[in-house]
């Protein structure tokens, strides 16, 4: 059942083509890896899912809800695209906690449950201003995950990690997958592809193709 | 709005602190009050003093308030306020919510703003203790023989003379504040929208624009202050009975412009690609 429906979206800034139309079906409890080069359309086709860009043409649905006037953006979703941006002189739980504010759906277990899950227990009380790059990508993913959304959009998360924090993080993912969950993953890494991926779609100038894995 | 909902305030809030252009904006402003108010006392040369006469100097002249409004600019240089933060709060938000609370976060630091150009006002003159309550010596000199060394040596602006006459301190007082943010709202909202719905500053072109035209309007060759918006922002020129512009215009037009603008922010929903402007990047 598919849980994302993109109909004959397309993406022009200035008149320049950036996304040619695309239509496709993303289902319910899968990882759906989408690959590129640098600007090749990868974070234009995620930031239209996410409701942060309008299509030129075409319609984003989400569980059965078009995204548009009444709905801006997806319901139950959790987003890491772009670099991931907190509050330096807060620390890592403190920076969960406000967001978590914004919807009141967890509570501050719930947070440490999830700085856990992505191994930064012992980092919870530092300061993200001291954080490495690969700490914050962390707490990206943590922030994206930790609300337990259906659907999870997720632009490089492997962004900064070293190899045991992306194999730690790519067990996480499994799980989630396996807990039901949809993740849409963009990455230019191999190994995010093939232990990860169950369809895989390239981009090139902004036209993607399904690609066999 | 939703009590929880004011953490997207806080949060810009907080993430503004950060940001070295909002510092050099406060600062700016502070110095603005604070220079009106040193050369004030140096020419009031023992004379009484009101603690918001130089305060009242500075909203009431065109190059001031233009000097004023070029540091709320530069505080708000970053609208529509979209950085990497923003994204996290969006998903959990609602559009109409962020744009509500992204303009509430814009009036808050023109209140802020103006807060600080007051204290850089009423510093000198708090500590040069010599001050009265009702219209001063001083203020009556300066606006009453308008005397040339006012200008010449001091650089102080000098307001209309029939203030004095027509209102009380605390009607000065309150016109000149009021009529001032209310303008300045209007162009920070205006730079919100517009900016908001362009990959280029279209609405900070618009807001400069409408400043500078006003100040153009107001030239001797025109014979009306009604076209200047920025004429409407300044209580000196609203004086009854003088073919000057009258404050139920003024208020009138400030606030019907304001509810159109938040009226269109209401109403652009489903229409807005977030960007992130290239100086948010790496913050």
């Amino acid at each position: 059942m598919a849980i994302i429906e993109i109909d004959n979206i397309s993406k022009e800034f200035s008149g320049d083509i950036v996304l040619h139309p695309v239509s496709i079906s993303f289902e319910k409890g899968k990882i759906y890896g989408i690959i590129g080069r640098n600007g090749s359309g990868k974070t234009v086709l995620l930031k239209i899912i996410s409701g942060f860009l309008r299509p030129t043409t075409g319609t984003v649905t989400i569980n059965g809800i078009s995204l548009g006037k009444k709905n801006e953006f997806p319901k139950n979703t959790g987003i890491l695209i772009e670099k991931p941006g907190f509050l330096p002189y807060k620390n890592g739980f403190q920076n969960l906690k406000y967001l978590s504010q914004i919807q009141k759906l967890i509570n501050d277990q719930e947070i440490y449950k999830v700085l856990e899950q992505t191994g930064l227990t012992s980092a919870a009380k530092k300061l993200v201003g001291k954080y490495s790059m690969g700490m914050k990508q962390r707490l990206g993913i943590a922030q994206a995950i930790m609300e337990n959304p259906e659907i999870l959009i997720l632009d490089e998360p492997m962004n900064g990690l070293d190899d045991q924090g992306a194999s730690q993080m790519r067990k996480l993912f499994l799980q989630l997958r396996n807990e039901g969950k949809t993740i849409l993953l963009a990455s230019h890494m191999q190994e995010d592809i093939h232990e990860l991926c169950d369809k895989v779609y390239r981009i090139d100038a902004g036209i993607i193709e399904e690609i066999k894995i | 709005m939703d009590k929880h909902k004011l953490i997207l305030i806080q949060l810009k809030l907080q993430s503004s602190i950060l940001i070295p252009r909002i510092w050099a904006g406060y600062i700016y402003g502070f110095w603005l009050g604070l220079s009106i108010s040193i050369r004030y006392l140096q020419f009031a040369a023992g004379n009484t003093v009101g603690i918001f006469d130089s305060f009242l100097l500075l909203y009431n002249d065109i190059f001031q308030v233009t000097l004023l409004v070029i540091g709320f600019f530069i505080i708000i240089a970053d609208a529509p306020f979209v950085n990497s933060m923003t994204y996290f709060t969006l998903i959990r938000s609602s559009g109409l919510f962020w744009r509500l609370s992204m303009t509430s976060y814009l009036l808050i630091q023109l209140l802020i703003y103006q807060a600080i150009i007051i204290m850089g006002c009423i510093f000198p003159i708090f500590i040069n203790g010599n001050f009265t309550s009702g219209w001063s010596d001083t203020m009556q000199i300066l606006l009453g023989a308008a005397p040339q060394i006012a200008m010449t040596e001091y650089s102080l602006p000098i307001p209309n003379s029939w203030i004095l006459k027509f209102f009380s301190v605390n009607e000065t007082l309150f016109h000149s504040f009021l009529l001032i943010s209310l303008y300045c709202s209007f162009l920070g909202i205006m730079i919100f929208i517009g900016n908001l719905n362009s990959r280029f500053p279209m609405g900070m072109l618009f807001a400069i624009g409408i400043h500078f035209s006003g100040m153009l309007l107001m030239s001797d060759f025109v014979p009306s202050y009604h076209p200047a918006v920025l004429a409407h922002g300044i209580m000196q020129f609203h004086i009854p009975g003088k073919e000057m512009l009258s404050f139920t215009e003024s208020y009138s037009l400030f606030l019907l412009s304001n509810a159109i603008l938040l009226s269109i922010l209401t109403q652009i929903s489903g229409h807005i690609d977030y960007n992130i402007a290239v100086s948010q990047k790496n913050w």
